[in-house]
C-alpha cells in the first residue's frame, strides 16, 4: 500500500517574480505533510536585459536555505524536470522567490507534490 | 483472506455465489452477531461518478457527514437509496478518491460515524486522523476493499470529506461495485455448512465496528444469531 505519485496529486506553483521577494501561490507547506517535492519548473524573463532569479526555502520569515540565482537572458526562458524532484521543501517551510540581477520580471511555474 | 488494498473488482460476487452480511447484536463481553445469508441470483455493475455534486473544499477544510444527494451532498434524493419494492437488492461497492489528499470518512448506518479503532471517545468526527481512507489509498480509477460498502433497503450512509492538502480542491468520487438480486437463505443446515465455508460464502461486516442499532426490510426472515457456542459447534462438526 504504498503511496503512488498520480498526475491529480500534482499541482503548481507560480509567481510573477519582481525585485521584491515574493512568495509562489501554493507556496506553503502544510506542517502535517512530509515534504514538499518540486518537480519540474518553468521560468521565463519577461524583459529586454538580462535577469537573475533567486529562490529561498523559508520557515515563517526565516531563510534556510537559498538556492543559487539562475540566470536567463532577455526574453530568455529555461525548463529543467526531474520525478524523484528539484527542490525539497520540507513540513511547514514556504517557497519565496526575487529578482536579484536586472529587474525583470521573471515569469515562475513550478510543478510539485507533496509526500 | 481479501487484502485490504484488493480492488473492489475482485471482490465483487458473480452469481450463484453465497454472501452473508453481519450486524452488532452484541459486542461487549459476550459477543453476538446477527447474520443474514443470500445467494446472489442475478448481478448488475454499479458505476457513477460524483464530481460536479462536489463543492471546492480550502485548504484542510472539511465536510461533515451527509448523504449523498443526486444534485450534492445532503440533497434528496439520495443517489444511494433502495426502493421499498426491492427488499433483497444488495448494493455492494467501493469508493475512488480523487486526487490522493482527499480522506474519505464513512457513516454507515446515516449518522453512525463507524470505526475500526477501539478508543472509549466520542463517536469519530470528520477531520480525525483516523477512521478515513485517503485517496491515494483507494485511488479514483481503482477503488479498493478499504472502502467496501454494503447498503441494502433501509440502510443509507453518509460520507465526510476533508482536504488534507495546503491548497483548494475540487474532489472527485467514483463509486464502482455491482447490484445483487438475491435470494435469503434460511435452511439451518445449508447456514452452518457456509459457516464452515461448505459452501463457501463471502461474509460482509456492515458498517464498522461500533454498536448500533440497525433495521432490515420487513420481508427478511429473522437473523441466525451466531456467539460463541455457535462457532464452537460448527467448527466442531456438530448440527
Amino acid at each position: 500500500m504504498t503511496k503512488e505519485i498520480r498526475p491529480e496529486d500534482c499541482f503548481e506553483m507560480e509567481l510573477a517574480a519582481t525585485t521584491t521577494k515574493a512568495k509562489l501561490s501554493n507556496g506553503d507547506v502544510p506542517s502535517n505533510k512530509f515534504a514538499r517535492k518540486v518537480y519540474s519548473y518553468l521560468l521565463s524573463n519577461k524583459g529586454s536585459t538580462t535577469a537573475g532569479i533567486t529562490f529561498t526555502i523559508e520557515k515563517d520569515t526565516t531563510v534556510v536555505r537559498t538556492i543559487p540565482e539562475i540566470t536567463l537572458g532577455a526574453y530568455g526562458s529555461i525548463d529543467e524536470q526531474n520525478e524523484l524532484g528539484l527542490i525539497t521543501i520540507p513540513a511547514g517551510h514556504n517557497i519565496k522567490a526575487q529578482v536579484t540581477t536586472g529587474s525583470g520580471p521573471i515569469s515562475v511555474i513550478m510543478r510539485a507534490y507533496d509526500l | 483472506m481479501v487484502e485490504l488494498n484488493k480492488p473492489i473488482v475482485e471482490s465483487i460476487l458473480d452469481e450463484n455465489m453465497n454472501l452473508a452480511i453481519i450486524l452488532p447484536k452484541a459486542v461487549a463481553k459476550e459477543p453476538v452477531f446477527a447474520l443474514y445469508f443470500f445467494r446472489v441470483m442475478r448481478r448488475f455493475p454499479l458505476h457513477r461518478t460524483y464530481d460536479s455534486e462536489l463543492s471546492e473544499i480550502p485548504a484542510g477544510g472539511t465536510v461533515d457527514f451527509k448523504i449523498m444527494g443526486e444534485t450534492g451532498l445532503g440533497a434528496e434524493p439520495d443517489v444511494l437509496t433502495i426502493w421499498e419494492e426491492r427488499p433483497f437488492r444488495i448494493l455492494h461497492f467501493a469508493f475512488g478518491i480523487r486526487p490522493g489528499e482527499i480522506w474519505l470518512y464513512r457513516s454507515i448506518p446515516a449518522d453512525t460515524p463507524q470505526t475500526g479503532w477501539g478508543y472509549k471517545v466520542e463517536a469519530p468526527k470528520v477531520g480525525d486522523k483516523r477512521d478515513y481512507v485517503p485517496g491515494w489509498l483507494s485511488p479514483y480509477n481503482n477503488p479498493i476493499v478499504a472502502t467496501e460498502c454494503v447498503l441494502y433497503q433501509k440502510l443509507s450512509m453518509q460520507i465526510g470529506l476533508k482536504n488534507d492538502s495546503g491548497r483548494p480542491i475540487r474532489p472527485s468520487l467514483r463509486i464502482l461495485g455491482a447490484g445483487y438480486d438475491t435470494i435469503q437463505i434460511t435452511n439451518k443446515n445449508v447456514i452452518e455448512g457456509m459457516l464452515r465455508q461448505k459452501p463457501p460464502c463471502r461474509f460482509l461486516t456492515v458498517g464498522g465496528l461500533r454498536s448500533f442499532t440497525w433495521t432490515v426490510p420487513d420481508a427478511w426472515a429473522p437473523p441466525v444469531e451466531v456467539d460463541r457456542a455457535t462457532i464452537e459447534r460448527v467448527l466442531a462438526g456438530g448440527g
